[in-house]
């Protein structure tokens, strides 16, 4: 009695504390700078935020005002958004195909074909920027958003790829056999079995891959420069030039819209459903 | 319409592995056939060789007077029940029945009740829009049935298809699957390990062993007349022991096994003498009661070890000399363990067989 009675309690316990455990922590990971964030930016410039005050003396939005008047940086989130967009569909469409070939058909070297692809993501961010920089001059599409984005898709089909690949071959080949012998003629095996099992992984490769491209800053820097310019080179050249951190802390917040925008996309997209029905119960 | 099928020397290799032997037969446009065998001895391999999924290394494989080797799957217009079921995962049961209509260009005013016909007789009626995962393992494989039968072909293939119905579905299921190819005539190709479904379904027995066949007939030849001691051994149960063989006059033979010196009258045994082995039906095995006669059947002294009632049989393990002995008698006998016991064995009872 006495020990089914403690034992209710510790699942109670569980049931109430782990989930309080993790919003502390949540909050003291994420709320508090966010809550800080938005103080500072918020700081009027005419009374300073200094030691011993636990708050600012008074808010205004008169840094939010300066920036957003002398950086274009909405623009930056616009063309961020645009080449992100632009990366993803492309890296979409050349890794589709490709992934189909590696992970479905007894390719001879299928194997080194598939380390080959992952080449770019190991060589350093830096050194591939430069070199491919150079190419790209050559070519003349040095400042370019053509040549942004074709560096960014470069960077972004091999996980586009690495996703796609495993998602092929997990896709059961009773399955694909069961189509064609009802009388599935190829394109029909692809649009009614590969393509919804995969979609699962497309969702995913498509959000690390428009990710990937709007963090992308060693690429854009030195291929955009001066006219592309996305949410991190103005983000960096704004905070090499004169850190201050009410400024950066309005650049912060502005720059998270995106993502938040992001997230919920996701949230929409990556439902348990297709995951359910990916793995099914076989 | 039906289409009969032949197969000619197909032999398939994995590796250095020879899943499929030189494996020919034909198969008569209307007819169902069973593949009986042991798990891994090649039967699945061989449907997907029919269905066109896997190419055979050598031989070919005739639809009527027309050769397939180079017609591919969706246009053989064969049927096949996966052993793995095979369902779409992100489709409705509805939808999945009904795809192979879809891609056969039915029209789709027929669909509804083609479809429905085939969830009746699979009892799966009502489960129309659930997902595959949202199903019992059983009511995954009816599914797969019912997704296969569906779209008539000239031939159906049945892998395993009931394996996980209970007795009494299984039962019902197999009559539906039986009635419906009958009065569609469609050439049907059924494999399954369990022997009393085949015998129970088949026109024609086709027993594999090894990636090879061991013998094809009826089921009931196959049962009252086995080629061999596997097949013996593998369809029904047997009493099989090592035996020397003389051949006395025509088909009496006398036997010396382990049960004594026995005589044996057997058609089909074309060796004069030699070392082989003796099979005795259990079913074939009765007691002689004291005062009986036992006429010119054979007579084997024992003692019973253990007595099984099963309801519809009473199944004897006895011992006769140093051999065991199974028998399946009369249910209304009263045999205790540990009685001596005389049997009685028809000569045209006993079996000579190869190794
Ligand atoms: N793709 C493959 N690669 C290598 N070996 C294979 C392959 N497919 C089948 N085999 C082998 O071929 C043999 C026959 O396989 P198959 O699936 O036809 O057996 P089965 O008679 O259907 O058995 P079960 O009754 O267990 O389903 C097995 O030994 C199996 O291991
Ligand atoms: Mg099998």
């Amino acid at each position: 009695m006495e020990k089914e009675f403690s034992a209710q309690l510790t699942r109670k316990l569980l049931r109430y504390l782990v989930p309080f455990a993790i919003i502390v922590i949540l909050i003291a990971w994420i709320g508090v700078p966010m809550a800080y964030c938005f103080l500072w930016s918020a700081v009027d410039p005419d009374y300073p935020w200094s030691y011993p005050d636990p708050l600012p003396q008074k808010l205004s939005l008169f840094h939010w005002r300066y920036i957003l008047e002398n950086t274009n940086i909405l623009g930056a989130v616009g063309s961020s958004f645009f080449i992100a967009g632009c990366t993803t569909i492309l890296s979409f469409l050349l890794a589709l195909p490709t992934s189909y070939a590696l992970g479905r058909r007894q390719l001879k070297g299928a194997g080194f074909f598939k380390t080959l692809m992952l080449l770019p993501l190991v060589l350093p961010g830096m050194a591939m920027a430069i070199f491919l920089g150079r190419m790209l001059m050559k070519m003349g599409l040095s400042g370019t958003y053509t040549g942004v984005i074709l560096a960014h898709t470069l960077m972004g089909v091999p996980y586009m790829m690495r996703i796609l690949v495993v998602s092929f071959e997990s896709v059961p080949q009773d399955l694909v056999d069961a189509a064609s012998n009802l009388g599935a003629t190829a394109f029909t095996r692809f649009a009614e079995v590969y393509f919804p099992m995969v979609l699962p992984g497309l969702v995913a490769g498509s959000i690390f891959t428009f990710i990937n491209s709007m963090e992308e800053f060693n690429l854009t820097f030195i291929i955009g420069l001066p006219t592309v310019k996305t949410i991190p080179t103005v983000l960096f050249s704004y905070l090499g030039e004169s850190f201050a951190r009410t400024r950066a802390s309005v650049v912060s917040l502005i720059l998270l819209i995106p993502n938040l925008t992001l997230l919920l996309i996701t949230e929409r997209f990556i439902k348990t459903e297709y995951m359910g029905a990916a793995l099914g119960k076989m | 319409m039906a289409e009969g099928l032949s197969l000619k020397n197909i032999t398939k290799r994995f590796g250095n592995f020879t899943a499929l032997n030189h494996v020919s037969f034909d198969i008569k446009p209307g007819e169902f056939v069973t593949l009986l065998g042991p798990s891994g001895c090649g039967k699945t391999t061989l449907l997907r060789i029919i269905a066109g999924f896997l190419e055979p290394d050598e031989g070919e494989v005739w639809f009527g007077d027309q050769k397939m080797n180079d017609v591919p799957p969706h246009k053989r217009n064969t049927a096949m029940c996966f052993q793995s079921y095979a369902l779409f995962p992100h489709k409705t049961v509805y939808e999945n029945i009904r795809f192979g209509l879809r891609m056969r260009k039915v029209p789709a005013s027929q669909h509804r009740a083609l479809v429905e016909e085939a969830m009746a007789m699979v009892n799966l009626t009502g489960l129309e829009n659930r997902k595959p995962y949202e199903l019992s393992g059983g009511q995954q494989q009816r599914v797969a049935l019912a997704r296969s039968v569906v779209v008539r072909p000239n031939i159906l293939l049945f892998d395993e298809p009931l394996s996980n119905l209970d007795a009494k579905l299984r039962e019902k299921v197999r009559v539906e699957i039986r009635d419906l190819q009958r009065k569609l005539g469609i050439t049907a190709i059924y494999v399954t390990h369990d022997q009393s479904e085949a015998l129970a379904i088949s026109d024609t027995i086709i027993s594999m062993n090894q990636g090879a066949i061991i013998q094809k007939s009826d089921p009931r030849t196959i049962y009252d007349r086995p080629v061999s001691k596997f097949i013996a051994d593998f369809i029904g149960t047997a009493n099989l022991v090592p035996c020397t063989v003389t051949r006395q006059q025509g088909s009496l033979f006398q036997v010396q096994s382990p049960y004594g010196m026995l005589l044996a009258e057997d058609k089909d045994f074309p060796h004069d003498s030699g070392e082989y082995y003796l099979c005795i039906r259990p079913e074939d095995v009765r007691p002689v009661l004291d005062g009986e006669p036992a006429g010119e059947d054979n007579i084997l002294e024992g003692v019973v070890k253990n007595s099984i009632y099963m309801g519809n049989t009473l199944d004897l393990f006895a011992r006769v000399q140093t051999e065991p002995l199974r028998a399946s008698v009369w249910k209304d006998y009263h045999i205790e363990e540990g009685t001596r016991i005389r049997f009685a064995v028809p000569r045209s009872k006993i079996r000579i067989l190869e190794g």
